[in-house]
């Protein structure tokens, strides 16, 4: 388990976390953009040095301000996956992804890591010559390469498109859960969180709001109450909050389309049951009635 | 004097002074370009000088600096039994200084212009910074790195002030092809000199093409 306790402070922008990561599992750090979750991470690889607080994996301190203690990033054993994958433009993807081996052995297992993540047969590519699936796949197998003890991923899919951001989430998955490695994963879109992780920390200007099982976190208890929707009064039960893109917003009024290409892409037939997600900020609570 | 001895010189003295600017300049360009020290700008313009300095003024304080009564030179005169100003080894530490901008420059802006993920992302995979400097910042730089050293070893081929104050003219140690021209004209040797100027003239225009054919868009973000 690794154990995070920062506190940062920036010209205009404060982080003060404390949270845990448990050992084998998959972490979100989860919020709106500008929560800090990047932050957040980048103290967490030594990239940057936080103002007080520790950082412990374990028994070993990466980071505890009390003692004067600080590893840098390349004492630390992370894997960081960035956002824009960070490739080295002049290496091969073989190359890329041997730059941090530094036992010989070592070399053939990310041989066989580059064909878990389907990418065999590009070993002499170069990262110009790759699709943007394919570069975040070589900058994933290039993370792993070296072992480390913890892989952060800083919004690794957001800069591909939606049907290569699918596909990868799945290959995640199955890699992360295969490799069994502790993970850390930033993302500020709720059907990754389902998709990929055990747990989830969220983070809201800099703090640390909730944490818990995407289930505990996400789904409120469950509510019976009556509505009045265009006149009529209806009883209406449900489980979650619900997510939807706002295509109108005004001072008092919000109108919302949910997207339907998803409800035909997870191929719904009637009775299925499904779930709707929303992000608590982009929801304006209305007074309900309950009375006629 | 032989007819090629000055160009010899030339090249000599080009040569030595572009490799001491590539060994000593890539470490000095790294510190400019990866350094936070506040006082950087100063340094900068120091290093900047001899682009807007008459050669005379920077060629005058150097005979200073070198000079028999200075403390540098009376140091040399103690170790080497001869004196700076006025040999070839003064050229060169005056070439050296006088070229600092032309391969400092392209360096510290082509590492400065490597991505710094990459740098981060190196660091995060477990290496450090020589190794980080060594494989992502000078393969990525190289650019930058081969403009400099062909700037600077074009500009030593024409410098003339700095050369004359610190070395004089004499023939086979410190009498360069540019001193060589000014010395023919002088004595209305009017053929002579224009055979070296000729061949001065395009020397230079083949480097410069050949450098502005290589790199556009990098000289223009230079200076």
């Amino acid at each position: 388990m690794i154990k995070v306790r920062v506190k940062k402070t920036w010209k205009k922008f404060g982080l003060d976390v404390n949270f845990d990561i448990p050992h084998e599992k998959v972490t979100a750090l989860f919020g709106p953009s500008g929560a800090g979750k990047s932050s957040v991470l980048r103290l967490v690889s030594g990239l940057e040095r936080a103002d007080g607080g520790m950082i412990h994996k374990g028994e070993d301190v990466w980071y505890d301000e009390s003692k004067a203690i600080n590893l840098l990033p390349q004492q630390r054993s992370v894997g960081f996956v960035f956002q824009d994958f960070a490739l080295f433009p002049h290496l091969t993807v073989e190359k890329n992804v041997a730059y941090g081996i530094k036992e010989k052995k070592r070399l053939k297992e990310a041989k066989d890591l580059l064909s878990l993540v389907g990418l065999s047969g590009y070993e002499r590519y170069y990262p110009g010559q790759l699709s943007g699936g394919q570069k975040q796949r070589v900058a994933l197998t290039r993370a792993l390469a070296r072992r480390p003890d913890i892989l952060l991923l800083d919004e690794p899919l957001s800069a591909l498109d939606w049907e290569t951001r699918r596909q990868l989430q799945e290959d995640l998955k199955r890699i992360i859960k295969q490799l069994r490695i502790t993970t850390l994963y930033v993302t500020h879109d709720v059907t990754e969180v389902y998709k990929l992780a055990d747990y989830v920390v969220v983070l809201e200007y800099g703090r640390v709001t909730k944490q818990g099982t995407p289930e505990d976190v996400f789904m409120g208890r469950r509510l019976s109450t009556r509505i009045q929707v265009v006149g009529k009064v209806v009883d209406i039960e449900f489980d979650s909050i619900m997510a939807a893109v706002i295509v109108l917003h005004e001072t008092q009024y919000f109108k919302t389309l949910i997207d339907t290409e998803e409800v035909s892409r997870l191929n719904l037939r009637i009775g299925d049951n499904v779930v709707i997600g929303a992000k608590s900020s982009d929801v304006i609570l209305c007074k309900v009635l309950t009375e006629t | 004097m032989d007819f090629a001895t000055p160009f010899l010189l030339t090249l000599k003295l080009s040569t030595i002074t572009t490799l001491l600017l590539f060994v000593l300049g890539i470490p000095f360009a790294y510190w400019l370009a990866s350094s936070r020290f506040r006082g950087k700008f100063f340094v900068e313009s120091v290093v900047a000088l001899p682009l807007v300095l008459p050669p005379t003024v920077l060629g005058f304080y150097l005979l200073m600096a070198l000079g028999g009564n200075s403390f540098v030179g009376r140091w040399y005169e103690s170790v080497f039994h001869k004196t700076l100003a006025f040999s070839f080894q003064g050229l060169v530490v005056g070439s050296f200084i006088y070229n600092l901008p032309f391969a400092i420059r392209p360096f510290q802006l082509a590492f400065s212009g490597v991505d710094k993920k990459l740098l981060e992302a190196s660091w995060s995979l477990g290496r450090s910074k020589l190794y980080t400097f060594l494989f992502v910042i000078f393969p990525l730089s190289r650019q930058g790195v081969i403009t400099g050293c062909i700037l600077s070893f074009a500009h030593c081929v024409g410098e003339f002030g700095v050369v004359l104050m610190i070395g004089g003219n004499i023939p086979g140690i410190t009498k360069v092809a540019s001193v060589a021209i000014y010395d023919e004209v002088q004595v209305l040797n009017y053929g002579t000199a224009n055979i070296y100027a000729a061949i001065l003239l395009a020397f230079s225009f083949v480097i410069l093409t050949v450098v502005y054919f290589v790199n556009r868009r990098f000289l223009l973000r230079m200076f």
